[in-house]
């Protein structure tokens, strides 16, 4: 059981007569970055409620680092490092104190507290406010905030409730670069969130729920291995490779979309197509100016299983 | 435990509440300050002055209706707050136990109550020899009947404390934990003791229970019981009232 960062058993969560979470089989390996993908109100929230101990489970079990959830909640929170999805903290505290006292919440001495504080300002990009009173501070600075404090206790598992949601653009990119950091060096990072291009960003892990039950869940790789069958092809000489598309028997399609060739395959033979086009366009002496699947294979999924139904 | 300790602390000597509350503490001491009315000369007249001073004040003004109110102000604020504000959550995703956090918490609110009481207590104790004539003599013949108001001031107030934090725990919201504490005590020393049958109505305030231990040092009190006895049950109910707060603590969920 220890294998995974996180493991959950028939995880159930009733509020009155209503499941938001039921029966969900979460196993998140240690070492990945584990996207949990759903719209909104799927139960993602209460899950990771269930994780961090404020909502208790109605029946099932969790286990993190092969501790038990919340039995163990003390050890178990030495490892992990959360934010939620509203940032919460002290209104009355500068950014500083508050990291501080996270800390030695955390278990730090007050003065690694104080260093470790400065040091995640400074990679968080607050490092300017630290003696700004947290209710002073925008929305987007709070997640940053967020994101420090669940950093400042050097945990091994970061469980990060829709990160990003109050970050604008360029925030958004900056903190997918520090997810893909942290998991470089080691960590496991639980995401959760309800933009698929963000999770197909980060993570290498996908748990896909829907009305609070597990309806996909593996490596992105694996899951999306049979959902590439749209292609969006430029080249120099569009009409002249559509010409060449046409009769091919991994061709159940091809048109010509505002300059994009769109082509759409048959599964079966679609090995040919990578073999093919680009031996024609080298033959002809056409240049490739792009090749990629015209959706991204992770949002088809969702549009299958959700049946177009889903917030992004 | 210490870091909540610490840091609540020093919060609540910071914050705007405890500046105001600090006026309203400080406002006999400072009346005191402005007409001593000294009865006499000497380290005899200053310990009857003293002791006459402390027996009318404490159970009508600072363990009174105005003391009460403000010790269950700041008490249930501590963990209701945190509650209300969610950010219990964020103490719950750190390796912190709720008993710790819960005494942090109780030990950080009854020190700030301490120093907001202990100082026009201090005050008074350290300019009433003044008046008195009674120079240093006068603050050390003091120093044992000072102890016995502050000890009393402490238990009475880690009573009151204890009652708001369990109180808090079950309501969950500050301003209603507020309202539900002082209904409790208002009910249990002014409403219930009007029951035909209970004698000695009067004995059931607060700020009696505080005289009857303030007779630990001072003399001619004519109230009726014993002050370790008072104290130890003061004490007693005080955890009782924690550990039931504790035990209610780690049951509950908190979504919001």
């Amino acid at each position: 059981m220890a294998d995974y960062a996180i493991e959950t058993l028939k995880l159930t969560k009733f509020f009155g007569k209503r499941s938001i979470v039921y029966n969900l089989d979460l196993r998140v390996p240690k070492g990945v970055v584990y996207g949990f993908l759903g719209p909104n109100g799927a139960g993602k929230t209460t899950t990771i409620k269930m994780l961090t101990g404020a909502l208790k489970p109605t029946y099932g079990e969790i286990k993190i680092f092969g501790l038990e959830m919340p039995r163990e909640r003390v050890e178990i929170m030495k490892k992990v490092g959360y934010m939620p999805e509203k940032p919460l903290a002290y209104e009355d505290m500068t950014v500083f104190e508050f990291l501080v006292y996270m800390g030695r919440l955390s278990g730090l001495g007050k003065e690694d507290a104080k260093v470790k504080a400065r040091e995640l300002m400074a990679y968080t990009g607050v490092g300017r406010l630290a003696f700004n009173k947290v209710k002073e501070l925008s929305s987007g600075q709070r997640q940053r905030l967020s994101f420090a404090s669940a950093l400042i206790g050097d945990p091994e598992l970061l469980i990060l409730d829709e990160p990003t949601s109050n970050l604008d653009p360029i925030g958004r990119i900056e903190f997918i670069g520090k997810v893909l950091e942290l998991a470089k060096s080691g960590k496991t990072v639980f995401l959760s969130s309800h933009i698929v291009s963000e999770i197909e960003r980060t993570c290498n892990y996908v748990g896909i729920i829907k009305d609070g039950q597990m309806i996909e869940q593996g490596r992105v790789k694996d899951l999306t291995r049979f959902e590439s069958n749209d292609y969006d092809v430029v080249v120099s000489d569009n009409t002249l490779l559509i010409e060449f598309l046409r009769d091919k028997v991994y061709v159940r399609e091809v048109w010509e979309d505002e300059g994009i060739v769109r082509v759409h395959l048959d599964e079966r033979f679609a090995e040919k197509f990578f073999t093919e086009v680009p031996a024609f366009i080298a033959e002809n002496g056409l240049a490739l100016k792009l090749f990629k699947p015209h959706t991204s294979p992770l949002e088809r999924i969702l549009m299958k299983r959700f049946n177009g139904g889903w917030e992004r | 435990m210490i870091p909540v300790f610490e840091t609540e602390f020093l919060r609540l000597l910071r914050s705007r509440k405890f500046k105001l509350l600090f006026l309203v503490t400080m406002f006999p001491a400072v009346i005191y300050l402005l007409s001593p009315n000294a009865s006499g000369t000497g380290v005899e007249s200053l310990r009857a002055g003293f002791d006459g001073l402390f027996a009318d004040l404490l159970p009508n003004y600072w363990l009174g209706i105005i003391g009460q109110l403000i010790a269950v102000i700041i008490m249930t604020d501590l963990i209701a707050g945190e509650i209300d504000r969610g950010t219990i959550r964020l103490i719950l995703a750190r390796p912190v136990k709720m008993s710790e956090f819960m005494a942090g918490k109780f030990l950080a609110g009854l020190s700030a109550l301490v120093v907001l009481f202990g100082i026009p207590y201090v005050v008074v104790w350290l300019y009433a020899p003044l008046p008195y004539d009674a120079g240093f003599d006068g603050v050390r013949a003091l120093a044992g009947d000072f102890g016995v108001v502050m000890g009393s001031t402490v238990v009475v107030l880690a009573f009151l404390g204890a009652l708001s934090m369990f109180l808090a725990v079950l309501v969950r919201r500050p301003l209603y934990a507020t309202l539900a504490t002082f209904g409790v005590l208002f009910l249990g020393q002014f409403i219930l003791p009007q029951v035909p049958y209970i004698e000695h109505p009067e004995r059931l305030t607060l700020g009696y229970q505080a005289l009857v231990m303030l007779k630990a040092s001072f003399e001619n009190l004519n109230v009726v019981g014993i002050p370790w006895e008072t104290a130890l049950a003061f004490l007693l109910t005080s955890a009782g009232l924690l550990t039931f707060s504790w035990f209610i603590l780690l049951r509950q969920e908190f979504p919001d």
